[in-house]
């Protein structure tokens, strides 16, 4: 009971910590930031924020969602603009695998010196870039200047993405944000994506999906609660101490073979991870929205949900320093089967089918009512509810689960797409999704 | 139940192999691209930790730098972690690394130093290149 009494406590305390305060929606600076992430670009190359991390797409990019991109559009600018047609990005390896060029170990050798990472989303900030020794942004934890924060990473991301020419001289190439449009740019982006943890376990009415989450936080088997605690990117204060929040892992993601972007024949140079030279560690997402917004890890290796929780099944875990010391603590290294690899999987889908459906309601809940959400356009929430519901039909029909509340759902989008066509009955329609998206969410989880 | 006390009766076990082992504390910033980042402009650092000022005076045997403020003169250590950058923006050119050998007295700079350290160690220096 003693034990029981600790670790209440620890869970209690850990919804403390690993934590920024998200702004209200109605601070002016949200709805500022809004228009500076999809419109400003910096008197640079055209590119913004939005470029790499659109709205419309989970505010990330992967491969077919790039394929729906005009050939004009600033992400393919080396295939249009002479300044940058090399050493700045390779297009190939946008478009296949989603990767962008990165030169986080300095800028004095473009052509051999660089990675290529994935664009990690910015939903759930909030929860995801506290950690004990400081902020964590980007996929190694180091990829703001200044001091390291969110508000900070803007700039960085304009030298590195935004230049004109690779000289990358202040006030020529591109223009540095200003100390208001820091405020405004961190307050927007701190205002997407869930702001609170989830607490679990959760009443889960899918049975493969209940599994998949006592695996999930089973020590003995799947053991991924001690780095997302909570499904989270925060470590488990149980295991690291209070606060620990946001951790780096060399979880030998680097030494896994036949990747997608090497099976391109593109050259693609090992990344070492955080710092200069690195330590060949990189941090931890949270799992919440992981299930719509793959590739997954740091240079987009695997494609699907399931294969990302298998990942940790194999060698290049399991042989990895993180792998090792989870070994040495636990006496085991990670071996799950094909049934609790989906089971985990499907966990992670249905979290993130009631991500989906909460921000959908919220949305159409916002439009309804005329209350302001200054991460938002009044006039898209519906469409923004749309693609929410639409996210969480292919998140749970991609994994065959719950198919009454995927039914629920598509009655749902179908009341919000009536709702955009025509002007008359719109909030008829409107009410008609936010009762089916009520019933899709009683299909998930037992309401408490 | 059974899961949550092996929990805590491994907890020791956990924390000395896991956080020797296998993860790490950011130390870091995104310290390739602060070179490109004017003196004065580096956020959430100019101003709060840093300092503009002139240099007065470079002991290179011991690796103090002697700078003048408008509260006097003080003393900051240059360690091998010190970087040195060039700020050529004015002129319209690349800013670039540098080293110590290129800081000359009566140069303007701006000055990164590691707070509640010993001695004053210099994160980094950006010196002024007109």
């Amino acid at each position: 009971m003693k034990y029981l009494q600790l670790f209440l406590i620890s869970l209690s305390v850990a919804a403390c910590v690993g934590s920024m305060k998200a702004p209200p929606p109605q601070d002016p600076k949200v709805a500022r930031g809004r228009d500076l992430f999809f419109n400003e670009t910096f008197g640079g190359n055209g590119r913004t924020c939005g470029t790499c991390h659109p709205a419309r797409n989970n505010f990330t990019i992967d491969p077919a969602f790039i394929a729906s991109l005009p050939a004009n559009d600033p992400l393919f600018l080396p295939d249009f603009n002479p300044n940058l047609k090399e050493n700045f990005e390779n297009t190939k390896l946008i478009r296949q695998v989603g990767l962008i060029m990165e030169n986080l170990d300095g800028f004095d050798d473009l052509k051999n010196k660089f990675t290529m990472r994935g664009v990690p989303h910015t939903l759930g900030l909030t929860n995801s870039i506290v950690s004990r020794a400081g902020p964590h942004a980007g996929w190694s934890g180091d990829g703001a200047p200044g001091d390291r924060t969110l508000r900070s990473f803007a700039t960085g991301a304009v030298i590195q993405h935004f230049t004109k020419t690779l000289n990358r001289i202040a006030g020529v190439d591109f223009r540095l944000p200003t100390e208001e449009e820091l405020d405004a740019l961190e307050a927007f982006q701190l205002s997407l994506g869930p702001k609170q943890e989830l607490t679990l376990p959760l009443s889960l009415k899918n049975p493969v999906a209940l599994q998949g989450q006592t695996i999930f936080n089973d020590i003995k088997t799947g053991k991924c609660f001690a780095c997302h605690f909570n499904a989270g990117a925060n470590a488990n204060p149980a295991v690291f101490g209070q606060g620990a929040g946001n951790l780096n892992f060399n979880t030998g993601v680097e030494d896994l073979p036949d990747q997608p972007g090497d099976l391109t024949g593109e050259l693609i140079p090992p990344d070492d991870g955080l710092g200069t030279p690195g330590d060949s560690t990189f941090n931890t997402p949270s799992l919440v929205q992981a299930a719509e917004t793959g590739p997954f890890f740091h240079n987009n290796a695997v494609e699907t949900i399931e294969g990302a929780v298998a990942f940790y099944d194999g060698e290049s875990f399991n042989n990895s320093p993180a792998g090792q010391a989870l070994l040495k603590a636990t006496g085991s290294g990670i071996e799950i089967d094909a049934t609790q690899i989906v089971a985990i999987a499907a966990f992670l889908r249905v979290i993130n089918a009631v991500q989906n459906i909460n921000e959908s309601k919220d949305f159409l809940n916002s439009y309804l009512n005329r209350s302001f959400l200054g991460n938002e356009i009044f006039d898209q929430l519906p469409d923004r509810a749309g693609h929410e519901t639409d996210d969480a039909i292919i998140v749970l029909a991609g994994g065959g689960l719950h198919p009454v509340a995927v039914t629920h759902l598509r009655n749902a989008l179908l009341s919000i797409e009536n709702a955009k066509k025509k002007r008359s009955g719109r909030k008829q329609n409107l009410q008609n999704a936010l009762a089916e998206l009520d019933l899709a969410a009683n299909d998930l989880v037992v309401k408490k | 139940m059974r899961t949550i006390e092996i929990i805590l009766n491994n907890k020791k076990t956990w924390l000395s192999t896991i956080i020797v082992c296998a993860f790490s504390i950011c130390l870091h910033a995104q310290k390739e691209t602060e070179v490109f980042i004017p003196i004065g402009k580096s956020p959430g650092v100019s101003g709060k930790y840093s300092m503009i000022c002139t240099v007065q005076t470079i002991q290179m045997n011991d690796s103090i730098m002697t700078i003048k403020q408008d509260s006097g003169n003080m003393n900051l250590m240059i360690t091998e972690q010190t970087k040195v950058y060039l700020d050529k923006s004015r002129l319209k050119l690349q800013n670039k690394k540098g080293t110590v050998a290129d800081i000359k007295p009566g140069m303007t700079m701006e000055v990164k130093y590691i707070d509640n350290k010993p001695g004053n160690p210099i994160d980094w220096i950006k010196v002024l290149v007109e």
